[in-house]
């Protein structure tokens, strides 16, 4: 039977958020010092190395989301679940050759819009806008949300408080310090995050054998182990494609494949996946022993932290802080400098300044990087719950963008029609699903409507597109 | 024996507690197996679970106001809350009714066919082999 849990001290909390904000920032600043250009802010020179790409692919996948939703999912679709969670691996995995394809059609490309730009003109571009911007800030948002959410739950400190911190911290070093901070941060977090999910899953080993949990899903939560689960059956593929839809399209993922030194792109992609891909398992293994470790589930997406307090004590909580704090920072920060740059390049230099000197977009990145910073700051200021849930309908917009990027990138004969309406019916017709049966199933559905859309277009199209176009001058 | 006989019935405790109550009037359905269960209470509190087989299985115990309750399989369940008073809510009902498997069924077949062409698209463009590359 069930029994209620504490977590840590709020002192204790404080101090630690204090170092590790010190810590970030002091790297930030050091990380940035060489930046002098727009290039060097946002692509960190076009020099990032194997072991660095590997880390920040893998760090900037594990979010907030992982180490909570991951347990969250296992606890409520099972098995199923946990797996369907882990696909999401498979955006990384698979956008490892489309790296290597970007790199060699745009040799001089900045963001995922001037694909969209110079591939399918100005209408799909600015579709494309604004589904990204709607996907970056709604992801953006609720990460920052859940960071103030999680430390007053886990440490007390005020929401506010919380939230605040871990923004200014993200923002700070990211205006500093550029890609090269958000890539250099993103290695320390990442070792952190796997020694902490591996060091929590042996522990819950210790603590009960994988024979009891087996025994209590059995008796107590049946559905979780059965393999014909109807809703986590439909959520294999829709969290499956997702997860491409977030990482095809998204600038987080193009400013690396960009920022990744020549030849180093596809390898650093795919290690990241494989790197990432059993984390959402051992997260949701830790999930499916709340019962036979006897922990009381208030609610679902708190299992994660109250299995690794029952398991760890107070080590414990320290350590589901630490690795809170930096699933969060890896992510927002990668947010932060990708959407910023996407903002700098796409709408200021592209639409509203074509002459700017690299200073000034540097200088306008971090401007951008604190406004943003700041519109997430007030957005998440009076805790509207409901935001963070506006993330999932997200799915059949990145959803509906596979198939436009995908054979642009292979397809001659992909063409603007067939992206424009690929784009705005499949994200129509997925969000109709998502109220009418479920957010399990809206993307999968939006994928398939705009796939067939863009097939359709491709054998109907007479022109043939020219790859040159795509390498437009710095 | 007129207080046993309120308390029996779930009025206010001899201790003067409100006796606890659920949050919802219910009954509770979920087509997912999973479902949050909240309370009020000023007072530790036991919640037991009563299977469609008639089996009952405590499933909390303690002083929060919720629980979150998953995997359960098909059926009508009842669910009763009890105060270290005694006191108790009046129980709830809880149906679970999973969605349709030849839907999800459907749905998967759906997203493996995405997901393939997907896969072949970019391996066959990656090897130069795309229709019009």
């Amino acid at each position: 039977m069930a029994e209620d849990k504490v977590f840590l001290d709020p002192t204790v909390g404080w101090i630690l958020l204090a170092l590790f904000s010190v810590l970030w920032i002091g790297l930030g600043v050091y990380w940035g010092r060489r930046n002098k250009s727009f290039e060097d802010h946002a692509l960190a020179g076009r020099n990032v190395g194997l072991a660095l790409g590997t880390a920040t692919a893998a760090a900037t996948w594990i979010t907030s989301n992982t180490t909570m939703l991951a347990p969250q999912f296992a606890l409520q679709l099972g098995i199923w679940g946990m797996l369907a969670y882990s696909t999401a691996a498979f955006g990384l995995i698979l956008f490892a050759p489309m790296a290597k394809r970007i790199r060699q059609l745009m040799p001089h490309g900045y963001t995922s819009g001037d694909f969209f730009r110079l591939r399918y003109g100005r209408v799909a571009w600015a579709i494309f806008l604004v589904f990204t911007l709607f996907y970056s800030l709604t992801w953006l948002v609720s990460m920052a949300m859940a960071g103030g959410i999680l430390l007053e739950a886990l440490a007390g400190i005020d929401y506010a408080w919380g939230m605040s911190v871990i923004l200014a911290v993200c923002v700070i070093y990211t205006m500093r310090g550029g890609l090269a901070a958000v890539i250099g941060t993103d290695f320390i977090q990442s070792l952190i995050i796997i020694v902490g999910i591996c060091v929590t899953g042996f522990a819950v080993l210790q603590n009960v054998s994988v024979s009891e949990i087996h025994a209590n899903l059995t008796a107590t939560k049946p559905a979780l182990l059965d393999v014909l689960f109807p809703a986590a059956i439909m959520a294999i593929f829709n969290n499956l494609l997702f997860g491409l839809g977030e990482v095809f399209h998204n600038n987080v993922w193009w400013s690396r494949a960009f920022a990744f030194r020549e030849g180093v792109a596809s390898r650093a992609f795919l290690m990241g996946g494989l790197v990432w891909l059993p984390i959402p398992v051992a997260a949701g293994f830790i999930a499916l022993a709340s019962g036979a470790l006897g922990v009381a589930v208030p609610s679902a997406d708190m299992v994660g932290p109250l299995v690794i307090a029952e398991v760890l004590g107070g080590v414990g909580a320290v350590a589901i802080f630490i690795v809170v704090f930096c699933s969060l920072a890896s992510s927002i920060d990668s947010l932060l400098a990708a959407t910023s740059d996407l903002v700098t390049e796409d709408i200021w230099r592209r639409l509203l300044h074509p002459s700017s000197s690299a200073d000034n977009l540097k200088r306008t990145a971090q401007w951008v990087t604190l406004g943003l910073g700041v519109l997430t700051w007030l957005v998440c200021l009076p805790r509207i719950g409901t935001l963070a849930t506006v993330l999932f309908f997200a799915g059949p917009l990145v959803g509906s963008m596979i198939w436009p990027i995908v054979t642009g990138l292979y397809w001659r004969s992909a063409n603007t029609v067939g992206a424009i309406g690929a784009m705005v019916l499949g994200a129509g017709v997925g969000l109709y699903f998502y109220f009418a049966i479920g957010f399990y199933v809206a993307t999968l559905i939006a994928t398939a409507v705009s796939m067939v859309w863009t097939l359709g277009a491709c054998a109907l199209a007479k022109g043939r597109f020219d790859w040159t176009r795509l390498k437009e001058a710095a | 024996m007129v207080a046993a006989v309120f308390l029996a019935a779930g009025g206010l405790p001899a201790s003067g507690l409100a006796a606890p109550a659920f949050v919802d009037d219910g009954p509770l359905a979920t087509d997912t197996g999973h479902v949050h269960v909240g309370w009020t209470t000023d007072e530790p509190v036991t919640l037991t679970l009563t299977a469609p087989d008639g089996q009952v299985r405590p499933v909390y115990n303690g002083t929060n106001d919720g629980i979150f309750l998953s995997g359960l399989a098909d059926g009508e369940y009842a669910l009763n809350l009890v105060g270290e008073s005694g006191a108790k809510a009046a129980p709830l009902t809880l149906s679970v009714s999973h969605q349709s498997l030849e839907q999800a069924l459907w749905l998967a077949g759906l997203g493996a066919i995405v997901f393939l062409l997907t896969v072949i698209v970019i391996l066959r463009g990656t090897r130069g082999e795309g229709a019009d590359g």
